[in-house]
């Protein structure tokens, strides 16, 4: 059911996409929900992304952010209806969700990317936990835990929600799609928040908004390799330097202990 | 050659010293194995036992029975392996040469001296926090006295049972009272500032660690470590069922570019610190045990953990320590944060992670 790109290869796609008839994204002019889709030479699997986001609200809109594509990602778009922000300079994906955020009209927004379908069902829970007055609505999922090395994105993201005093949301990041929040969260910490995802989910914590893991979408599976071999991906060093930017955004608002107590130490005793 | 059969040709035992010695070549026996099993590699341990227990011997031979003390023992012990010119040896098999050199000791002597002499170059401080430790300080202070410290300074504070009156009367223990509960972040602090050695091991009162598993971190801190950690990471369950601590720790050690450290911390005890790591860091900052070891992370200093200590079982549960979201953890968290506080104020909120803007990231991993 969770179909990884480019898995069944451009032609098989072809073939059993000439089946179907072919459903257009329908925009609706007063939308509850905004989908949010950054999309960089993202040909291949963005029909079935879209075929998927018509699916997840009647009252809908779909916003393809088009960032640096030189493969006619905007005019596959623009086929199927969705609405289009072209940007001729790739921005990635957190910078892409900003701009994408900033032209939603719904009061629910929607993440999730373009190089990934995942069914319309898996995307349902997001909106309806946030229609249900959740504010931010994660992914519960954490990332590989298994093997002998942990990796250090997962390891961030476990320690920074500890560090929050928000264990219970286990490896649950802003970083990972699919995500929902209701545009109200988006205003409050402010939409260039969104850009660094993880300090984002520091801000939203720290005003308390009410942040849940409420679905698991297992999206690492799904996420194809782009770096093979020795080489370290560098998105590993800026997610992982996102979280730290994270902590000290903590360490801002709430103190060099980020408010947790002394548990009375007498410091002073010892010189 | 096994150690069984080298031993045999030499003089009869008497039965407590063997009883006493079977519990040691049990706890010795990954020296063995040590060498990964080329047989040369294990001949020459053996052969350097044999000569450890024969100089032992001679050692106690010559002299009266009034002399025969641990301090003799240590100094001999000291002398001979200078001679002996083996720096080159692993913690593991100077601990086995030691033994070897003890069993001859001991059976020239026909003593059942239990004292373990080490060859350290420099003097090493022994620091224990205790509050309310009536039950196990006799222990840990007779477990320590096995060693040869300069001195051990034991930090009672808040005390309101025997504690006192259970430390036993050596010439080696300096007892230092505080009638305020301090804690041990801020006792150990203390105790750095008083000690005189050219390094210091740090335990608690509330956990008998044997003098067996001390002995290594006094190795390694005399042998030119900063800080000596205990490696805890073999009592710890896989990342999933890790508490939020524990995790903290870890995420410490890999964004300070320490990976290989894992959940290994100042937090924990046993640890030793060179007097030169106490000067870098300060003695107050101490009291924040994660916060120090960013500090020595951030200021090169040689950081190893160099053998596992069990603590993690032995702890002693209180009503504070126990649960997810109990006091300690929430302290130690909290220390955990002033940790990256004290590394973001010398090396910026990214700590050297990669600051590559997004756009050119998208277009290394997405362009055509």
């Amino acid at each position: 059911m969770l179909r990884k790109r480019r898995l069944a290869g451009g032609a098989r796609q072809r073939a059993r996409d000439s089946k179907r008839p072919v459903r257009r994204v329908l925009n609706h002019p007063n939308p509850i929900v905004s989908i949010i889709i950054p999309a960089m030479n993202e040909r291949a699997t963005l029909p079935g992304v879209l075929r998927e986001t018509c699916r997840v609200h009647p009252r809908s809109e779909t916003i393809v952010v088009a960032n640096g594509s030189t493969d006619g990602t905007p005019a596959i778009a623009r086929k199927w209806g969705a609405r289009v922000i072209v940007t001729e300079e790739p921005l990635g994906h957190d910078v892409g969700r900003r701009v994408g955020a900033e032209a939603a009209r719904g009061r629910i927004l929607l993440f999730i990317d373009a190089d990934m379908i995942i069914p319309a069902t898996e995307l349902r829970p997001y909106v309806k936990a946030v229609s249900e007055g959740v504010d931010v609505a994660l992914n519960d999922y954490s990332g590989p835990l298994e093997g002998r090395e942990i990796h250090p994105v997962v390891l961030a993201k476990y320690s920074l929600n500890s560090l929050l005093g928000r264990s219970d949301l286990k490896g649950a990041s802003l970083t990972a799609v699919p995500h929902a929040m209701s545009r109200s969260v988006a205003e409050a910490i402010g939409y260039e928040a969104l850009e660094v995802p993880p300090l984002a989910l520091v801000a939203a914590l720290l005003r308390g908004y009410k942040v849940r893991a409420v679905h698991s979408v297992p999206v690492g599976r799904m996420n194809p390799i782009k770096y093979r071999g020795r080489q370290e991906d560098p998105l590993t060093g800026l997610i992982v330097g996102d979280h730290l930017e994270a902590v000290h955004r903590l360490i801002l608002e709430r103190g060099s202990r980020g408010g947790y107590s002394d548990l009375g130490r007498q410091r002073d005793k010892v010189r | 050659m096994s150690r069984t059969k080298l031993e045999k040709p030499i003089g009869p035992r008497r039965s407590a010293v063997r009883a006493q010695d079977r519990s040691r070549r049990k706890r010795s026996l990954p020296l063995l194995k040590a060498g990964k099993g080329t047989e040369q590699g294990r001949t020459e341990i053996g052969e350097l036992e044999q000569q450890a227990f024969l100089a032992g011997y001679s050692a106690a031979s010559g002299h009266e029975d009034s002399s025969l003390s641990y301090d003799h023992l240590q100094s001999a012990f000291l002398d001979w392996f200078k001679e002996a010119k083996r720096q080159a040896l692993s913690w593991r098999n100077i601990l086995a040469v030691s033994s070897a050199y003890r069993r001859g000791y001991n059976t020239a002597a026909k003593q059942t001296l239990t004292g373990i002499p080490l060859p350290l170059r420099g003097t090493v401080s022994a620091v224990v926090s205790a509050c309310n430790e009536e039950r196990t300080i006799a222990a840990v202070i007779s477990e320590l006295i096995r060693l040869p410290f300069r001195e051990i300074i034991v930090i009672l504070n808040g005390c309101k049972d025997r504690s006192y009156d259970c430390i036993r009367r050596h010439d080696k223990v300096i007892v230092v009272c505080c009638p305020d509960r301090l804690g041990h972040d801020v006792a150990r602090g203390i105790g750095a500032s008083l000690a005189a050695g050219d390094a210091v091991l740090f335990t608690d009162g509330d956990i008998v660690l044997s003098a067996e598993d001390l002995a290594p971190l006094l190795l390694e801190i005399d042998q030119g470590a900063d800080v000596v950690l205990n490696d805890i990471s073999p009592y710890l369950p896989p990342f999933s069922k890790q508490d939020a601590v524990t995790r903290s720790k870890m995420f410490l050690n890999y964004m300070l570019g320490r990976p290989d450290l894992k959940a290994n911390s100042l937090t924990a005890v046993p640890h030793a610190l060179s007097r030169r790591a106490i000067s870098a860091i300060g003695a107050r900052t101490l009291i924040v045990p994660p916060k120090a070891q960013a500090l020595a992370i951030v200021k090169g200093l040689k950081i190893r953990a160099p053998k596992p200590v069990d603590v993690v079982k032995r702890n002693r549960l209180r009503s504070g320590n126990v649960g997810e979201g109990n006091e300690v953890a929430s302290l130690i968290l909290g220390d955990h944060i002033e940790a990256f506080q004290a590394a973001m104020e010398l090396q910026g909120a990214r700590l050297g992670m990669t600051k590559m803007p997004r756009s050119k990231l998208a277009r290394k991993r997405n362009g055509r």
